[in-house]
């Protein structure tokens, strides 16, 4: 379990963790989710005591992190680099080693992940003649060489095609159910959601929400709703009814169609009976927010 | 072993392999190992004497004069082959062969193809001098005994109240003493800046510093760095005390083999003190550009203490340059020359090497958290009160 507590981290004028908690339990994948400058690669460097947060603390299995434990995990920062005239294999052993392996065993699990990311006839290639998405691959060797008990990754998949992106988050889940836990930070939230099942969002330097995203989501303040017609109804058909109900607001629509968002207590009820005297009503769908509406909602400003 | 250590060697590791299989370092060693067996071999080459003559001699000649010259030829470090000739022609026939050097004839006449050689013509003259006081000797009535103590060579106590004996060679040691540790501190302080910088705007320096504390981090490149370069180093001088003892140039002043394990010494030192700014000033910049700009003020002084000290060779003994060569900034490049150049107490040494270490230390401590608070902040240069002032180390 990595447990964050409180963490507050001011630069200058800019207040980067106001107060920030989160718990990441073990073997899970947790996606780290928040608008620019939220905090998220602050929080990330903090757990590797690359930020000295002015309060708050960082416990890794119930203890404070420290020099031994950061041996255990791996990072992946957001501004990728590697030594550019340094080989591939030589590389992904040197940073094995010090990360505590043995020459021998950095020299083994280098050339395990090479063939598990597809970078076996690159081993002696140096790292600034490789194509972006090889580099990237190395990039990830080198977080996961000592096959460390928490991976952090920020940004992971900033920059991967579709395939790439496919292959990481099916390596990503591969780890976790080996046991390994995952912290990762994303922008792309459509993946996140098919990716995950636990998401923290962060904000101004705090977390706004966190927990099961299918929970989230049953728990969210508003939701979703789509009422069709079987036939036309005129323009802005809805205009007629939706003013007077509170707590629902149309987002968009057309003459057999609109889409609203509803407060949890909206009377749902008179939405359907208006509906009705509108036409025929073949569809009314009602489903819970999709995680970038969870997301825009908890980072409203 | 400690962790840090293990990083720290791990980290130093590296920077030799790399340095070492660089083509930079390579060409640089070949270059400088040919300039300097060159720089000694040729000057030695052409302003040197051959040490070696073969002399003729006939039987005519003073009796005794060849033993007496090869003799002396021992005592002036010449080596000196005699072999007879049958007469004056056969003498005069082996020189305009150029088979021998000289010949000496009867009534000590010396016969030269051309001038008289300067480091064999006294040896020879002694000798004629003294074979034919010998036998005027002898003709008088003394006996051998009697003539040999009469002979004696008499001992003139010489003082010098300045000592000022081999002046100029004492200066060519020390300039090229100086010339050598200038440039290798220049040299390699200046690949611990590029190497910091390069970590920082290749952002491998992140990856590294998630695994590694920042004082293993630097001090792995220094120690590295510095190793690869005091191989060269001893390469370099090595070779120098080589080529001397082969060619033996004359005018070479006394301690000069004992200057050159000094001069790594100061290499050591002065490089570990040096690094250590150019490292910690490497750190300000994100960029290769504004590397040099970063690491200007190090440039300065060390310009300014190597101009100094081409004006210290006139005035060895002076007040300011005792000062210089005990402070550590200066001391690296000062105290070798002095030594060279005048008679140091040991104190003063012993002072110096004990100064410069704790200075080395203090920009360690120093240093190392200007480093570390710098290290991870990429975009513009930072100003060094900026760095220190930007919360403590990334790790205690």
């Amino acid at each position: 379990m990595l447990e964050i507590t409180e963490l507050v981290k001011r630069y200058g004028d800019v207040q980067a963790l106001d107060g920030c908690s989160l718990q990441v339990p073990p073997g899970h994948l947790v996606g780290l989710l928040g608008p620019n400058g939220a905090g998220k690669t602050t929080v990330m460097r903090t757990l590797f005591g690359l930020v000295v947060p002015d309060a708050g603390a960082v416990r890794w299995r119930g203890r404070p992190v420290d020099a031994r434990t950061w041996r255990r995990f791996g990072y992946m920062p957001e501004e990728r680099g590697l030594y550019p005239a340094m080989r591939v294999a030589e590389q992904i052993a040197y940073f094995g080693q010090l990360s505590g392996l043995t020459a021998r065993d950095a020299a083994a699990a280098a050339r395990r992940w090479m063939d598990r990311l597809g970078l076996a006839g690159r081993a002696g290639s140096r790292i600034d003649r490789l194509s972006h998405g090889n580099q990237q691959r190395v990039q990830l060797a080198v977080a996961l060489v000592h096959d460390p008990d928490l991976l952090v990754l920020d940004e992971p998949f900033a920059g991967l095609d579709p395939i790439a992106v496919d292959a990481l988050a099916a390596l990503l889940h591969e780890l976790c159910e080996a046991g390994t836990t995952v912290l990762f930070s994303s922008h792309q939230l459509d993946l996140v959601e098919h990716l995950c099942e636990d998401v923290v969002i962060l904000d101004r330097g705090r977390v706004v929400l966190a927990g099961r995203l299918s929970e989230l989501r049953a728990a969210a303040p508003r939701r979703r709703l789509e009422v069709a017609l079987a036939g036309d109804a005129g323009d802005r058909w809805w205009e007629r009814w939706s003013p007077a109900l509170p707590g629902v607001e149309v987002t968009d629509g057309d003459a057999r169609r609109v889409r609203l968002t509803a407060d949890r207590s909206a009377d749902l009820e008179k939405v359907l009976i208006e509906a009705r005297s509108a036409g025929e009503v073949v569809r009314f769908d009602f489903e819970p927010p999709s995680l970038s509406e969870i997301f825009r909602e908890a980072v409203r400003r | 072993m400690n962790d840090n250590v293990r990083d720290l060697l791990l980290v130093a590791r590296r920077e030799v392999t790399t340095r070492m299989r660089g083509t930079a370092f390579r060409l640089s060693t070949i270059v400088l190992l040919a300039c300097t067996v060159a720089g000694i071999a040729i000057p030695a080459a052409l302003i040197g004497h051959p040490h070696r003559f073969t002399v003729a001699v006939t039987a005519q000649a003073p009796s005794g004069v060849a033993a007496m010259a090869g003799a002396g030829a021992k005592a002036a470090g010449i080596r000196l082959e005699v072999r007879p000739a049958a007469g004056r022609a056969a003498a005069v026939r082996l020189v305009e062969q150029g088979e021998v050097t000289a010949a000496v004839a009867a009534g000590g006449e010396t016969i030269w193809k051309a001038r008289p050689d300067s480091a064999l013509q006294p040896v020879l003259s002694a000798a004629i001098q003294e074979a034919v006081v010998t036998q005027r000797a002898a003709s008088l009535g003394l006996s051998p005994g009697a003539a040999a103590r009469l002979l004696a060579p008499v001992r003139i106590p010489v003082t010098q109240l300045h000592a000022s004996t081999q002046r100029a060679g004492r200066v060519i040691v020390g300039e090229v003493g100086m010339i050598l540790l200038y440039m290798a501190i220049t040299f390699y302080g200046g690949f611990v800046l590029t190497g910091v910088v390069e970590e920082k705007s290749s952002r491998v320096v992140e990856v590294l510093l998630s695994r590694v504390p920042p004082p293993s981090l630097l001090g792995g490149k220094i120690a590295g760095i510095g190793l690869a370069g005091l191989a060269q180093f001893l390469a370099v001088l090595a070779a120098a005390a080589g080529t001397l003892l082969v060619t033996r140039p004359s005018g070479l002043p006394p301690g000069t083999y004992a200057a050159i394990p000094m001069l790594a010494v100061w290499f050591v030192l002065g490089y570990a003190f040096y690094s250590m700014l150019y490292g910690s000033l490497g750190s300000l910049a994100s960029r290769t550009e504004d590397a040099q700009a970063a690491a200007g003020p190090v440039i300065i002084v060390l310009v300014a203490i190597y101009v100094a000290a081409t004006m210290a060779v006139s005035s060895a003994g002076s007040a300011w340059v005792t000062v210089l060569s005990l402070l550590p900034p200066s001391a690296p490049i000062f105290m070798p020359l002095r030594t060279s150049l005048t008679d140091v107490p040991a104190w003063q040494v012993a002072a110096a090497v004990v100064l410069t270490l704790a200075s080395v230390y203090g920009l360690f401590r120093v240093g190392g958290r200007l480093y570390s608070n710098a290290v991870l902040r990429t975009g513009a240069r930072l100003h060094v009160t900026e760095a220190w002032h930007a919360g403590p180390p990334a790790r205690p």
